[in-house]
């Protein structure tokens, strides 16, 4: 008897990342069946994952540094470098391979910078990103003279269009990528040293260094993958639209943190995973191609995102009372 | 730690409740405003207008009517009142060396790039030629009050002119002020300001809206649903070329407005916005124009939803998109071009023509738009070398002539020779 | 004596004043006609909306629990265009009236905040950015495209300047500052700092954790309203997209002054001098004739390296383990 109680307490445990999540996911669904036409339409699915991978990707770093808790708000600067510099080192002539290492090692090394910093001199994750932001932006500009050259590879293309398909998925490969990304990180969160020294960082970095687990590395290593996936999340996006261009990033300064916590993760950090993640990326698009459904202003929808985005949460990601916290 | 949290609460069931009923509201209500849009959109001069374009006057104490004829088509449904320039006695302190500043408010696109580019060609040749001594550049990325901090600067270092492309039509007036009390004239580009200190070198994109929405009336034979896909919201050049957009289709009563969309300018942002419509308006669709720039993304965006092409209005294209236009819509598409290069030298002259005293006549240097249709106008403008996903600016086509010196002539009381600038890109 | 000095330097403050000192100096050689008077009171006004900005977010920072109050910007940017759209339109152009009732607006959201986390017990990240997107609509529907008419009393904050030397403007700072230290003296700022720091020890010592939450968020709307009202002298118009800008530079000012992002630790002038170090940055690039495309780059390395300069010394070779940091 107290065996099955220990189990179901676990398998309650696992569950509580999900059930809530999934639940809004299907009753906005069902909602947009039933008051858009075509909502539920094959091609509108396809197109919806297709929008909520490049959300999910540049989220999955965002989730990483939240674990450790910070915050990275140099991901749509990365984003944009990443995509002008997939045009222009294409357009050059360079291989597709090694046009994609270079983005990733840019990425990552921006990002071991945002990390470093953080770390080294112990200030705020979000001024300090902010400004290394600035610095990307600013480099993309220089080097590229403000005018845009190049364009995607023809496979990148197909690789992101929505009506493509990946083997017998009918998906597009760029979903398929964003799903085993996905799950990659959550097995290495959940089952390697490594990610559990990321958990241990970000519930209390002081008691971490104590106990020889947390420190620089650790936070170097969670901005740095956040940095090579908004510049991977880039490169995808080039695709997407086939060129380069400086401002594609910024549309996900702040979409990529509400789909984390959408998720219903904590930010302040060394509580989430990767799955509710992808979870919030997936109501997050739902919701935004609803109010386009709905034929609203852009200005409306914005306004009706803002209230959507609070009532989603708080009907599963509020924080304990107070007194049940002690 | 205490207990678990049950798996669902009463408060979620309540949360998700309250979701569904805000988004229901929102339906009911959006329903409710696309309709009376629609309705608005339709109720015009009848079906005669249809495709056709009738002079409005922009109002204002000027007169234009001494203006020839195609120079005056330029201001027709301009959105400003046009008034005679503060500026029409104005005399320089300094007429030759000039120093000249240049205040950016936006870096990140290609437009503002190839202005930028060009200005500084510009200088260089008007260096060696003696008529400028030194070009200040600065950029607030869309930061209005660092602007108005950098025009500041400008004017305590003195420079004889500014170039501004201000951030908000209404925000500068201060500063502008400033700047024509310490003597220096500022000339924006592309970006009326309400000031009347100011000499504002204008793209009418009234009727640059009109022009193309025009355009894509007569392809589509004044019959059908019509999607709109903006710049950004609450940037005047976005507003006013979506009023152009609005009377060109008002006068068609075929035609429904049926959406706009916030593409912000961006192919990614279009793309992304058209599919999510798409996904969710299956009904058939005559027509998409856009704010310049965002065609390919559209028609991408048609492509990946398993839909036919449709014909497609372009205020301002890129390179790639027109040769996609070639490609796939050769004869079913209206543009209208904005070209960086031809601006900046207009602004540039006009700069050069205050300060030498040949006075300009009005607060506004209105160039006369044109409209683009036709096969045989594509194979015209697209370049060698031009790919379909390149997403840089499109120069004018050859042969367009906007603001071109002679034509600036018009607009001066004291016209005379002005400095030779670099052949066009 | 030599040992104080050093440590008085240790201090992110004194940092801080010498760092704006070295700007403000620099600043002056490069463009000494900023001294005069006209430019100084111009300066003042450009200063002022990203100083109550700052301002605005420091009481959500110091409440602790991840603190953070994104909606400054729009909120002060809704302000702004409720004044002239809505107030200036029908027919409020009375100070008396109109100042009060910007101000009143701005604790609106602010409490609109405070209810949202203290009691809807949502992070404040999430719930500031519901209102960031919210009144960023909102302020586009109120007012489709930027308008002139700003009532009369902008312009008087704006344009004159008391004995030629004070600019009006500052006014409302110092408002800021005064209402500040009067909390401060009432003991209201030691129960946000209490909260801020270790709520669970101010709930066990009862405090009432989410009233002071609330009253933090509210407080810093209240700023917000003003910053609206600077930000209404200074354009002298309305912009429905000129709010936002404002919430990330504030942010860092708040960093930058040397409080703490996880609250509790932090006071109204380090923030306060952090956004007048920003300012100078900016105006320095301006002045010193950067150009465009560079000054992204070398204002991102200078506001790297000057919160690199400001960070807290590190404390000793032993980390401290608090139960703050459990929370």
């Amino acid at each position: 008897m107290r065996r099955v109680h220990r189990w179901s307490t676990r398998l309650q445990g696992r569950l509580a990342s999900g059930p809530a999540q999934i639940l809004a996911i299907v009753a906005v669904f069902l909602i947009g069946r039933s008051a858009v036409v075509g909502y539920s339409d094959w091609t509108s699915i396809r197109a919806m994952a297709v929008l909520a991978a490049f959300l999910g990707i540049a989220a999955m770093g965002q989730t990483l540094v939240v674990l450790v808790g910070g915050i990275d708000l140099s991901v749509p600067a990365l984003i944009g470098a990443g995509n002008v510099m997939t045009a222009k080192l294409t357009g050059q002539g360079m291989a597709s391979p090694v046009v994609i290492v270079l983005v990733l090692v840019a990425g990552f090394a921006v990002g071991a910078l945002n990390g470093y910093v953080t770390s080294r001199w112990n200030v705020p994750a979000l001024v300090v990103t902010l400004a290394t932001g600035s610095v990307v932006g600013g480099i993309v500009l220089l080097w590229t003279d403000a005018t845009l050259t190049g364009s995607a590879p023809s496979w990148l293309t197909r690789f992101t269009s929505s009506s493509a398909t990946t083997g017998p998925l009918p998906l597009a490969p760029v979903v398929v990528v964003w799903l085993v990304l996905a799950a990659a990180a959550e097995f290495v969160l959940r089952r390697t040293t490594a990610g559990r020294k990321l958990y241990a960082q970000g519930v209390n970095p002081r008691a971490a260094r104590l106990m020889l687990v947390g420190g620089r590395s650790v936070n170097t290593l969670a901005f740095a993958c956040s940095g090579t996936l908004a510049a991977l999340a880039g490169t995808l996006l080039t695709g997407f639209t086939g060129a380069g261009l400086f401002d594609v990033g910024a549309p996900y300064l702040f979409s990529a943190v509400a789909a984390v916590v959408m998720g219903g993760n904590s930010l302040l950090g060394g509580r989430g995973d990767m799955l509710r993640c992808a979870l919030g990326a997936v109501i997050l698009t739902e919701l935004t191609t609803l109010l386009v459904g709905f034929s609203l202003s852009a200005a409306a929808q914005q306004a009706v995102l803002g209230a959507l985005i609070v009532i989603v949460v708080a009907s599963y990601g509020r924080d304990q009372p107070l007194g049940s916290q002690i | 730690m205490g207990r678990r949290p049950p798996l669902f609460r009463r408060r979620h069931l309540i949360a998700l409740t309250m979701t569904a009923a805000l988004t229901g509201t929102a339906a009911c209500a959006a329903k409710g405003g696309s309709d009376t849009d629609a309705r608005a959109a339709g109720a015009g001069t009848g079906g005669k207008g249809c495709g056709t374009l009738t002079y409005k006057d922009p109002g204002g104490n000027a007169d234009l009517s001494q203006l020839p004829k195609k120079i005056r088509e330029g201001y027709n449904g301009y959105f400003a009142p046009v008034n005679t320039s503060v500026y029409k006695d104005f005399k320089a302190k300094s007429t030759g060396h000039l120093k000249i500043g240049y205040s950016d408010s936006f870096s990140a696109n290609g437009w503002r790039g190839d202005a930028l580019a060009r200005l500084k060609q510009d200088a260089a040749a008007l260096q060696k030629s003696g008529v400028m001594s030194s070009l200040r550049t600065a950029n607030s990325n869309l930061d209005n009050s660092l602007q108005i901090q950098q025009i500041t600067s400008m004017i305590n270092q003195r420079v004889d002119a500014i170039i501004a492309i201000p951030n908000s039509p209404t925000a500068f007036n201060n500063v502008i002020k400033q700047a024509y009390d310490a003597g220096i004239p500022l000339i924006t580009l592309n970006s009326h300001v309400t000031s009347p200190y100011a000499i504002n070198v204008d793209t009418n994109y009234h009727l640059t809206g009109e022009l193309v929405g025009a355009g894509v009336a007569k392809i589509v034979k004044g019959q059908g649903d019509v999607l709109v896909v903006d710049g950004i919201n609450g940037s005047p050049a976005s507003s006013t070329l979506h009023q152009g957009y609005q009377a060109a289709f008002a006068k068609c009563p075929g035609i429904h407005v049926k959406g706009s969309l916030e593409g912000q300018w961006s192919e990614a942002t279009a793309k992304s916005l058209v599919l999510q419509y798409l996904s969710t308006h299956p009904g058939q669709l005559a027509a998409v124009v856009n704010s310049g720039g965002m065609t390919n993304g559209i028609l991408q965006a048609l492509q990946q939803t398993g839909r036919k092409p449709v014909p497609i209005g372009d205020a301002n294209p890129d390179q790639g998109s027109l040769v996609s236009l070639r490609k796939l819509l050769p004869d079913q598409y209206a543009a209208g071009v904005t070209p960086p290069a031809q601006g900046m030298d207009a602004a540039l002259l006009t700069a050069i023509a205050v300060l030498h005293g040949q006075g300009p006549k009005y607060d506004a240097i209105v160039a006369t738009p044109t409209q683009i249709t036709g096969r045989a106008a594509l194979d015209d403008w697209i370049r060698d070398g031009w790919t379909a996903s390149s997403a840089a600016q499109a120069p004018a086509p050859p042969g367009t002539d906007w603001l071109s010196p002679q034509q600036l002539r018009s607009y001066f009381q004291r016209p005379a020779a002005l400095p030779e600038l670099p052949p066009l890109p | 004596m030599n040992q104080r000095y050093v440590h008085a330097l240790r201090a992110p403050v004194a940092r801080l004043w010498v760092m704006a000192a070295a700007l403000v100096v620099a600043n002056a050689v490069i463009a000494p006609d900023l001294l005069h008077g006209t430019r100084v009171t111009a300066m003042a006004n450009l200063l002022a909306p990203l100083a109550l900005a700052a301002l605005a977010g420091v009481p959500s920072v110091l409440s602790g629990g991840g603190g953070l109050d994104l909606s400054v910007g729009p909120a002060l940017g809704f302000v702004n265009v409720v004044t002239v759209a809505v107030l200036a339109e029908h027919g409020i152009l009375s100070a008396w009236l109109g100042i009060p009732l910007c101000v009143l607006l701005g604790a609106l959201v602010g409490a609109v905040n405070g209810l949202l986390v203290a009691y809807g017990r949502l992070q404040p990240i999430v719930a500031t950015l519901g209102t960031f997107l919210v009144l960023s609509g909102l302020a586009l529907v109120v007012l489709p495209q930027p308008r002139g008419g700003a009532p009369r009393w902008a312009s008087f904050l704006a344009d004159g300047s008391l004995g030629g030397y004070l600019p009006h403007i500052l006014i409302l700072p110092a408002g800021v500052l005064v209402l500040w230290a009067g909390l401060r003296r009432l003991g209201l700022v030691r129960l946000v700092t209490a909260v801020g720091s270790d709520q669970r020890a101010a709930y066990t010592s009862g405090v009432h954790v989410p009233v002071v939450r609330l009253g933090a968020y509210t407080l810093g709307g209240v700023f917000a309203g003003l910053a609206g009202i600077a930000l209404t002298a200074l354009t002298d118009s309305a912009d429905p997209t000129a709010g936002k800008q404002y919430t990330l530079m504030a942010i860092a000012a708040v960093a930058l002054g040397g409080n703490a992002l996880s609250g509790g630790r932090g006071g109204m002038l380090g923030p306060l001098l952090g956004a007048v170090v920003l300012f100078l940055i900016q105006l320095l690039l301006s002045s010193a004739q950067v150009s465009s495309l560079w000054i992204q780059v070398v204002y991102g390395v200078i506001l790297l390296v000057a919160l690199c300069l400001n960070s807290a010394p590190r404390s000793g070779r032993r980390p401290r383990v608090t139960a703050a940091q459990g929370v």
